[in-house]
């Protein structure tokens, strides 16, 4: 008899854990897959500025302008950027056929030569509006080496500076690999964003359009229409400020990882697991037309490791920006360039947006 | 009168698995949401929710025992 009212109440307890597993897998079907389409109605489209966005210049083809950091721990810096073009797109010609990249060269008649010709190398590319330097260095040694990738990015026009969503839709759950992201927005270079589709709340702001406006606490980085880029802190910022500023872009995810002055921070707005060692993928600024973004491979012992949020902050310190900004990292963190994968994930997911280079 | 008590009896055998039910849902998000707080498993809606039944729960297991 008392057997029989432990072995019920042992049934009884399963039970209870079986229901609550199914509850969690429902919980996850909602929260983690089934994709939701984000209001757009309220959505608000930043005015440009009234003077017309400015041209910056690019660097001569002959000066390379190649940022080496100074971190002295390891000398095994694999950094080969030939600017010999290895490859030239002459759009010029009748019989060449324009790559999906090249096609915003829409030239009726082919042979009128009028199209901007593309230099692109395995480790550069370059047109009349972008300039991109690829390369990859690596710090440490033996288990603590760290490697990470530099795309040094130049655009005449600050709208060559964009961002994407996961299946060209905002809303939550929406994802897809950087890659094919990367190729279905004909990106030079990408890497992955802040996954603003992982939270309900956050500031999203993209390509000159206000999606979405919470004040989370976190710091943001905004880049505005006249090139200039920072990151703000929370309290440094309203709806209203990154309208009137005519902010371009906003991504939430952080934190900053330089102060005013371009140094490296020691303190961080951020929780205390992001500033451990990961995976990274970060953006940073030189000056208005001049972009960098630094991709950090990690969780592979004996090829990299990770950074931390000071190294990383070190390391952008020592590139010489003037503002950088932490985004999603770990597993999402990912660099394409020339339409395939050029960092080295120990494992991808699939992300809700990508931040790329793209022509205009 | 007797409906009533039958409810109450009803409930005080339904409660206890209800409220485990809950905290286990709310183990399982917490474990995973401390590996990995930028998923948001807490952070969120649903997860509110469960938080929200659990202590109304709780509250009401309580007073049903005083009785």
């Amino acid at each position: 008899m008392k057997k029989n009212i432990l072995l019920h109440k042992i049934l009884a307890v399963f039970c209870d854990l079986i229901i609550a597993g199914v509850l969690l897998c429902t919980f996850a079907l909602f929260h983690h897959v089934i994709p939701k389409k984000g209001n757009t109605e309220n959505a608000i489209s930043i005015p440009k500025p009234t003077a017309s966005i400015p041209a910056f210049s690019l660097p001569d083809i002959n000066t390379p302008q190649v940022h080496t950091p100074t971190i002295s721990t390891t000398p095994k810096a694999t950094a080969t950027f030939p600017y010999t073009a290895e490859k030239t797109s002459d759009l010029t010609t009748p019989s060449a056929t324009p790559t999906a990249r090249q096609t915003y060269a829409e030239t009726p008649e082919p042979t009128v030569v009028q199209i901007p010709s593309v230099i692109q190398t395995e480790n550069s590319y370059r047109s009349n509006n972008v300039v991109v330097n690829m390369r990859t260095e690596q710090t440490g040694s033996g288990k603590s080496i760290v490697t990470y990738h530099i795309a040094d990015i130049y655009v005449t026009n600050v709208e060559c500076l964009r961002s994407a969503f996961a299946e060209q839709t905002y809303g939550e759950n929406y994802a897809q690999s950087v890659l094919n992201q990367d190729k279905e927005n004909n990106a030079i270079v990408a890497i992955s964003g802040d996954s603003y589709g992982l939270s309900d709340t956050g500031v999203v702001l993209r390509n000159g359009i206000l999606y979405k406006f919470d004040n989370t606490g976190s710091d943001i980085c905004v880049l505005y229409y006249d090139g200039r880029m920072e990151t703000l802190s929370p309290g440094e910022y309203t709806k209203e400020s990154l309208v009137a500023g005519g902010a371009y872009q906003v991504w939430n995810f952080g934190p900053g990882l330089l102060d005013e002055s371009g140094r490296a921070k020691t303190i961080f707005n951020a929780d205390k697991y992001i500033t451990k060692s990961h995976p990274r993928a970060s953006i940073g600024y030189y000056a208005p037309g001049h972009y960098v973004f630094v991709l950090v491979d990690g969780r592979q012992t004996g090829y990299s490791t990770g950074m931390t949020l000071s190294e990383l902050a070190k390391l952008y310190e020592d590139l010489g920006c003037s503002a950088a900004y932490n985004l999603d990292g770990g597993i999402s963190a990912v660099m394409t360039f020339d339409d395939s994968v050029y960092s080295h994930p120990a494992n991808t997911r699939n992300v809700s947006d990508i931040i790329y280079i793209g022509e205009i | 009168m007797k409906t009533g008590k039958k409810v109450l009896i009803i409930i005080k055998k339904i409660l206890p698995h209800l409220i485990f039910i809950l905290a286990a849902i709310l183990i399982v998000l917490l474990i995973v949401d401390y590996f990995n707080p930028l998923m948001k498993f807490l952070d969120n809606g649903m997860a509110y929710c469960v938080m929200w039944a659990l202590c109304v729960l709780s509250v009401l297991h309580f007073i049903i025992l005083l009785i």
